[in-house]
């Protein structure tokens, strides 16, 4: 298991989120070290899904600082030069989707592409190589040329992994990545996910119900309750050294 | 088993030989059945045509041999369904005895007789040839009727009707020599036709891509802008619209006594209705382009956000391309329109040279008093474009749904299985086959944990 290095990648503070009147996010500290892979769990709205949103900032925080790759950025309402500041922090920061959102009129090699072309303004011919490189990672080397709805959940998973990874970003944020797969294909995605912590040493934020995944590649387990994290520590210190009686509760009904 | 059953309760004649294959001579007499019928409709239908319009010229009894030939007709081609044997004897009585009359009272006067009755004389024979078989077997027709594709059945009652039409159309003494002489210069109108529709959907095109955004913007300006547009060009007639563009215009100019602006606003008839449909259709094209917009899944454009695109790149790469496959299909319908409503440009007296297709028609026709056949000639070169247009759109649109079918498209080519949500969504199950069997991905690396 890789040891966290100690610079903070990404750098949550004082995080309100309020849809209206409902505070989905009340009060969020938060450090993630380069190399660091943090589980985020808890009932559903609870918030978790939330920060992550709002740390690339698909969601606007209502009050906060997000610092992502030393890009540091107030809540509140956008600007124009604050739109394009959110650009900049977005391309440190790797999304993956519940839903995979792929996108259905490129081949998964376009889609993978895709990013590094259209924003970083790369030629095709320089990113092809690294995308199919990032492809045979996943194992869907032979899938290239394959449209995203002839692919399985999983595989449209991992294919939306190398997209993310294709950015080259510093953090890797994964929301409920298992979520809307079947079973048997949720393991596959898990160890895509692992070789990523255990080989590249990728910097993730994942937010999931996989406590087998945790116990085994988080360095650092975080507990959502009403918009806090309750209670957080190593997969030993919540598994089996639990403190709070929610988090007891929770990991009761889910183990 | 379930033949043997059927033919147990109702005729014999099918219960020996294949499962359903019909027996000799069913195919043959189905068709007589159906041309007689089809034969008799006719006659009745021009019956009135003839009492109402050459009531002078032909005698009260031709006449009535006309009526009793379509009535006798249809009853014959009914008559072939009926299960009863005599039922064909009697229809065979019916035709001979039509074909009979026919000839026999005062011989024939006119082609369109000497054709009715050679008609009946063929289908006669087919019957005694053929239908003896099958006779009072309505099992055995529709054994046959069953194995003719419903394609083919359709092109049949095509057929029938393009008869029945050109045979009234002759019948009301039709110049044809005049059409062939004016074909050329009618058809000449075709290509300003063409080229009016292709520059109006081009703008019409590129303002409801515009008003679209507009629609979709949270700027107050373009939201309120597109609003206006689209209220005012929907909201008055397109004739119109025209009217003002290409007669009104022009008129501020010579209030104002500047002749500068005069000379800006006069625009030629063929750019005042490429403007003036472009106009119109692009404000209703707005709506079809912010729906085809919207209909791209929210993920879309949080994928497209989350790789860091701006908001042209978002459109551009990620949401219009796939807006277009659901703006193609209702663009080709309303270029169809569009391309129908250039004949209102006509009434902007354009220039003869450069006339579209109805002014060109109407010119023609009124010169010579000929309007049945020149509008005829309109209509149908108009309708002609429409119908190449649709196998185009077709075409089209089949390109399109590349990445949202999921067999291949040689596979698949009749009709692509459209989804409804985006590729990509949970709600697809994927296909057995094409799932992976193990987390392979993980062999490579995992075994370094």
């Amino acid at each position: 298991m890789s040891a966290p290095d100690g610079r903070a990648v990404v750098r949550v503070e004082h995080l309100h989120k309020r849809f209206g009147l409902l505070e989905v996010l009340r009060g969020i500290d938060m450090e993630v070290d380069q190399g660091e892979v943090v589980v985020i769990f808890g009932r559903s709205g609870s918030g978790k899904s939330t920060l992550l949103r709002c740390i690339n900032f698909l969601e606007d925080p209502t009050e906060g600082t997000i610092e992502v790759a030393g890009i540091r950025l107030e809540g509140g309402h956008r600007t124009r030069q604050k739109r394009e500041r959110i650009r900049r922090l977005r391309m440190h920061a790797g999304m993956v989707f519940q839903q995979f959102n792929l996108f259905p009129h490129m081949t998964t090699l376009q889609n993978v592409m895709e990013g590094p072309i259209t924003v970083k303004g790369a030629k095709a011919d320089q990113v092809r190589p690294m995308a199919q490189e990032l492809l045979v990672k996943v194992g869907l080397a032979e899938k290239a040329d394959v449209y995203p709805i002839r692919l399985s959940g999983g595989q449209q998973q991992r294919v939306a992994i190398a997209r993310a990874l294709a950015m080259e970003p510093d953090v890797m944020l994964f929301d409920e990545p298992t979520s809307a797969l079947d079973p048997e294909l949720i393991g596959e995605v898990l160890n895509v996910m692992k070789a990523l912590a255990t080989d590249m040493h990728m910097t993730m934020m994942v937010v999931t119900h996989e406590m087998g995944f945790a116990r085994e590649v988080a360095n650092r387990m975080c507990f959502f309750h009403e918009g806090v994290i309750l209670e957080q520590g190593t997969p030993d210190q919540l598994f089996n050294h639990t403190q709070q009686p929610e988090t007891r509760k929770f990991l009761e009904a889910v183990l | 088993m379930t033949v043997k059953e059927q033919s147990g309760v109702t005729q014999a004649a099918v219960g020996g030989r294949g499962r359903d294959r019909p027996p000799p001579g069913a195919t043959s007499a189905l068709l007589a059945a159906w041309l007689l019928m089809t034969e008799g409709a006719m006659l009745l239908v021009f019956l009135p045509v003839l009492i109402f319009t050459t009531q002078a010229d032909i005698p009260p009894g031709d006449i009535a041999t006309f009526g009793a030939s379509g009535l006798a007709c249809m009853i014959a081609g009914g008559l072939l369904y009926s299960r009863s044997q005599w039922a064909w004897l009697v229809a065979l009585a019916a035709s001979i005895g039509t074909a009979a009359w026919l000839i026999s009272d005062k011989g024939l006067t006119s082609w369109t007789e000497a054709y009715v009755a050679s008609f009946i004389a063929v289908v006669v024979t087919i019957l005694v040839l053929l239908g003896r078989r099958v006779v009072g077997n309505p099992e055995a027709l529709a054994l046959a009727s069953a194995r003719i594709p419903f394609r083919v059945k359709v092109s049949l009652v095509w057929a029938a009707i393009f008869v029945i039409i050109g045979l009234f159309l002759s019948l009301s003494e039709l110049e044809g020599g005049w059409m062939r002489d004016n074909l050329r210069f009618i058809a000449t109108g075709l290509i300003f036709t063409i080229l009016l529709a292709v520059c109006a959907i081009t703008l019409a095109v590129v303002l409801a891509l515009v008003g679209a955004l507009g629609r979709l913007s949270r700027n107050p300006v373009a939201y309120g802008l597109s609003g206006f547009y689209t209220s005012f060009f929907r909201g008055t007639p397109l004739i119109v619209q025209l009217f003002l563009i290409y007669f009104a215009l022009p008129q501020i100019g010579s209030n104002l006594d500047r002749l500068s602006i005069t000379n800006v606003l006069s625009l030629s008839a063929f750019w005042a209705g490429v403007i003036g449909i472009g106009l119109n259709y692009g404000a209703y094209m707005t709506e079809i382009f912010r729906a085809g917009i919207q209909s791209v899944g929210h993920g879309q454009a949080e994928a497209a956000d989350a790789l860091a695109m701006n908001y042209p790149q978002r459109m551009r790469r990620v949401v219009l391309p796939q807006a277009t496959r659901v703006i193609i299909p209702p663009t080709g319908n309303e270029f169809i329109a569009m391309m129908k409503d250039t004949a209102l440009v006509s009434f902007l007296g354009l220039e003869l040279s450069q006339a579209e297709l109805f002014r060109r028609a109407s010119v023609a026709g009124n010169q010579d008093l000929n309007r049945l056949e020149s509008f005829i000639m309109a209509a149908g070169m108009y309708w002609a474009l429409t119908a190449i247009f649709t196998l185009f759109q077709a075409k089209l649109e089949r390109r399109m749904s590349r990445g949202y079918v999921r067999l291949e498209p040689a596979e698949n080519s009749k009709r692509p299985k459209m989804l409804t949500t985006a590729g990509g969504q949970p709600g697809v199950v994927p296909l057995p086959a094409t799932v992976e069997p193990g987390p392979e991905a993980g062999h490579d690396h995992g075994s370094a944990s």
